[in-house]
């Protein structure tokens, strides 16, 4: 157990690292064959609002021959001070270097912990790069979103865990501990062969494993043996899981210190910005009898009085009016709240919210996305004037005085006229408020640029350029104020390195990595952003990061991330990219019928 | 009908390093879990009716904290720590439960001083020590200086210091005992204590051994 009372009285938030939280779970280090952390590569407080690593530190810790503990990136004091000590980053639970864990699982999602996952690697005394680790250190795999487009970090990581991580991740642990078995006989410590255990591997579903690869002269990964796929597939539960009732419940107030549920998974209003949309596809459900279990047991376990029930849209999961109901006429006098985020832009959702009797203290937040009815139609949002004149008057109805309405800019065919539309809109927002509420009335109009992500219909299209983000920010800016009506954006620049990283092939790893020796940590972090850093690293592997972030695909072309096949075909989503140039609609397929996007065959249903 | 109930806790390694707030966010949770029914305040945002006789310094481990709530149940004291120790995280404890009289004065008025151990650091001489706890408590004043937020403070330790003495750890270093007083004005810092006696706290281990009341 590494000691580290000598550092915790001299760094900010010392509970962040000390561990201890009620249900956390503590197995004896040698009852078990696999040992695996699970990190989340940024600051405890983010790391710990992650419901995915919930699922999965729940999964395996169910299996007696497993264990997984927890590590998050030490803030900058904590980190200063571990490597003038020669303190390795440790897992809260045993206190032990994750140097000694089988795995050390990453979860990849944002771009903007990219510099910190490395650094999470050098913390516990792994080199950076794949190929320099031996036999000695852990295996290092990455799981979450940011799988869907590898090469940025193929070199980085051992192997990609690509879609649904729930029986994937059991599915390599099992590997682990078949083939340390077929070893000598007690010695549990020992380590397998990392080549062995990566070329087995590479065959499971959902595995992409870079160092079995080579890139061609265009850049692109080929597979160097045989048994090792050309185009990896995301691997996709049936069925959910479990839900984690259980969870480790955190003293250092989390981003999102809740219990939460997953009603659903998946969804299929198909708006055309989106890749969640794609990533997650078919939509599956929890039966709302096990919603509500889950949730009476979560409370029971944790002691929290708030609960969220999770999904990409709450509002289109078919048990919603059940679920509220009962828990609007059960939680409110419990003094438990339930909140719905990600609430549809219509009056359906501002009445689950008024039976949920929700408080939601900051107002309610829609995401129209856009200001005029043809951009919404570009973007296949499906929601019309009318949805959010209705959603907005409900609301003022209901008795809450503030709205929170997001946007984005760089949208496809975007010119100043849908801009001046977004304007109108937040005015007329503002009229209809004040007709319930006065003067109390609080419009928040929060803008940020679209960054066009692998795998979403809007793919090929470059991002807007960064000047003219800046420009039309300001525009925005100077016509929405007033009393009653707050202007909010995203910093360009964070966005912009979004999609420098995300559009990306394997080239730019060696810009993360200069980056990360540079001094970048926690880019998601204004504070601690420093776009001069990034914009100079770039510079000096010869590429630009304005460029990376515009570019402009063909429909033609082969893309960075066409290895990794999410099951949705690509040319459903080239047709749902010309049909946005025309502002032509499609359905959502729960209702309008099926619009052959893929999956029906590739995971025969949905 | 309602009831006050003091609690004294202990807070171990674990849980040593919570913030106030983050102590008060945990209890809320282990009465729910506890199925307690805490009586709330009214008013737009309701909060349950806690009181601390002194809030524990971050990064000091305490052995009979004490706490006070409102009800609106009865629960006879035994029988409620005892099922109350059931829904504790590792870190925290149940020491024994009290009923309070509703009209009897506040925790804070009633406090006095509070006492604590201190394993010193290998590194502090036990004889240096010796000669340096026998000047404090000799001494008329011990001046000291405080910076807080930018803003530097002058103040005079000596009264808060009702005694200091230091013994032969069970461990490799000096253990010192001392206890502080805690008035209207303020409470004695044994983190002050410990830099008067030449130590850095942030190298020591603290703990909070009892809290003493006016009686």
């Amino acid at each position: 157990m590494i000691d580290i009372d000598g550092l915790l009285p001299r760094v900010s938030r010392p509970a962040r690292y000390a561990g201890g939280e009620l249900n956390a779970v503590h197995k004896d280090w040698n009852s078990v064959s696999t040992r695996l952390a699970l990190i989340y590569p940024d600051v405890y407080e983010v790391g710990m609002s992650n419901l995915g690593l919930q699922i999965l530190y729940d999964l395996v810790n169910r299996e007696a021959d497993f264990l997984a503990e927890r590590a998050y990136a030490p803030w900058g004091d904590m980190e200063a001070l571990m490597r003038e000590r020669g303190i390795p980053l440790f897992s809260l639970e045993s206190r032990r270097s994750l140097a000694d864990f089988d795995l050390l699982g990453i979860s990849l999602s944002l771009e903007l912990t990219y510099t910190n996952a490395l650094n999470v690697l050098d913390l516990a005394g792994l080199p950076v790069l794949a190929a320099e680790r031996d036999d000695r250190f852990p295996i290092v795999v990455a799981g979450g979103s940011g799988g869907y487009n590898p090469e940025p970090m193929a070199p980085f990581f051992d192997l990609f865990a690509i879609g649904d991580g729930e029986e994937l991740l059991l599915d390599l642990m099992r590997l682990h501990g078949r083939i340390k078995g077929g070893g000598p006989r007690g010695d549990r410590n020992g380590r397998v062969s990392r080549v062995e255990f990566l070329r087995e591997a590479a065959k499971l579903e959902g595995v992409y494993v870079p160092s079995l690869y080579r890139l061609d002269d265009a850049g692109f990964p080929v597979p160097l043996e045989d048994g090792v796929p050309a185009t990896i597939k995301a691997r996709t539960l049936a069925k959910l899981g479990p839900s984690p009732v259980k969870p480790v419940v955190p003293f250092v107030e989390a981003v999102h210190d809740r219990a939460m549920v997953e009603v659903q998974r998946g969804c299929t209003r198909g708006c055309r910005f989106c890749q969640a949309g794609i990533l997650y596809r078919p939509v599956r459900e929890r039966l709302p009898q096990e919603v509500l279990e889950n949730a009476e047991e979560l409370i029971a376990n944790t002691g929290y009085d708030e609960l969220s029930l999770l999904s990409l849209s709450t509002a289109d999961y078919s048990g919603v009016e059940v679920v509220t109901d009962v828990l609007g006429s059960q939680y409110p006098e419990r003094r438990i709240s339930v909140s719905l985020p990600s609430l549809r832009v219509d009056s359906f959702s501002v009445k689950l919210a008024t039976a949920l009797k929700a408080s939601y203290g900051g107002g309610i937040t829609f995401a129209p996305e856009a200001g005029s009815q043809r951009l919404r139609d570009v973007i296949n949002k499906g929601v019309t004037q009318e949805d959010i004149e209705g959603a907005v008057e409900a609301v003022f109805a209901q008795g809450w005085h503030a709205v929170k309405l997001y946007f984005m800019i760089g949208l496809p065919t975007e010119t100043d006229e849908d801009l001046d539309e977004i304007v109108k809109l937040a005015y007329r927002v503002r009229d209809i408020g004040r007709r319930h509420s006065g003067n109390r009335t609080k419009v928040k109009i929060s803008v940020g640029a679209l960054i066009p992500k692998p795998h979403a219909p809007f793919q090929w299209n470059g991002q807007m350029p960064y000047s003219k983000i800046k420009e039309n920010m300001i525009r925005l800016q100077r016509g929405i104020r007033g009393p009653g009506l707050a202007f909010s954006w995203h910093e360009p620049e964070t966005s912009v390195l979004e999609a420098a990283l995300a559009r990306s092939d394997r080239r730019v790893s060696q810009v993360i990595l200069r980056a990360w020796k540079s001094g970048c940590r926690f880019d998601a972090w204004a504070e601690q952003f420093d776009f001069g850093r990034w914009r100079d690293a770039f510079a000096a592997e010869g590429m630009d990061i304005h460029v990376a972030a515009e570019r402009q695909f063909s429909l033609e072309e082969r893309l960075p991330w066409d290895h990794i096949s999410t099951g949705v075909k690509k040319d459903f989503l080239a047709e749902e990219y010309r049909r946005s140039l025309r502002a032509e609609l499609s359905p959502d397929c729960r209702s309008g019928g099926c619009l052959a996007c893929g999956i029906r065959q590739s995971y025969g249903g949905c | 009908m309602g009831q006050r109930l003091r609690v004294i806790f202990s807070r171990g390694e674990e849980t040593k390093y919570l913030s106030h707030l983050e102590l008060m966010r945990m209890w809320e949770r282990v009465f729910r879990r506890a199925g307690w029914r805490l009586a709330y305040s009214h008013g737009f945002n309701p909060h349950p009716h806690f009181s601390f006789a002194a809030p524990l310094p971050v990064g000091v481990a305490g052995e009979a904290e004490m706490m006070e709530l409102l009800l609106d149940e009865v629960r006879e004291p035994a029988e409620a720590s005892q099922q109350l120790s059931g829904h504790v995280p590792p870190g925290v404890g149940v020491v024994g439960i009290q009923e309070i009289p509703e009209a009897a004065p506040t925790m804070q008025r009633q406090l006095v001083a509070a006492e604590y151990r201190v394993a010193c650091p290998a590194s502090a001489s036990l004889d240096r020590l010796r000669v340096e706890a026998a000047r404090m408590m000799e001494a008329a004043t011990l001046p000291r200086q405080r910076v807080r937020e930018g803003k530097t403070r002058s103040y005079d330790l000596r009264p808060m210091l009702r005694y200091l003495e230091i013994l032969n750890g069970t461990e490799n270093g000096a253990v010192a005992r001392m206890e502080l007083r805690i008035d209207a004005d303020g409470a004695g810092r044994p983190d002050e204590v410990l830099r008067e006696l030449g130590i850095d706290p942030a190298d020591c281990r603290i703990t909070r051994t009892r809290l003493l009341m006016k009686e």
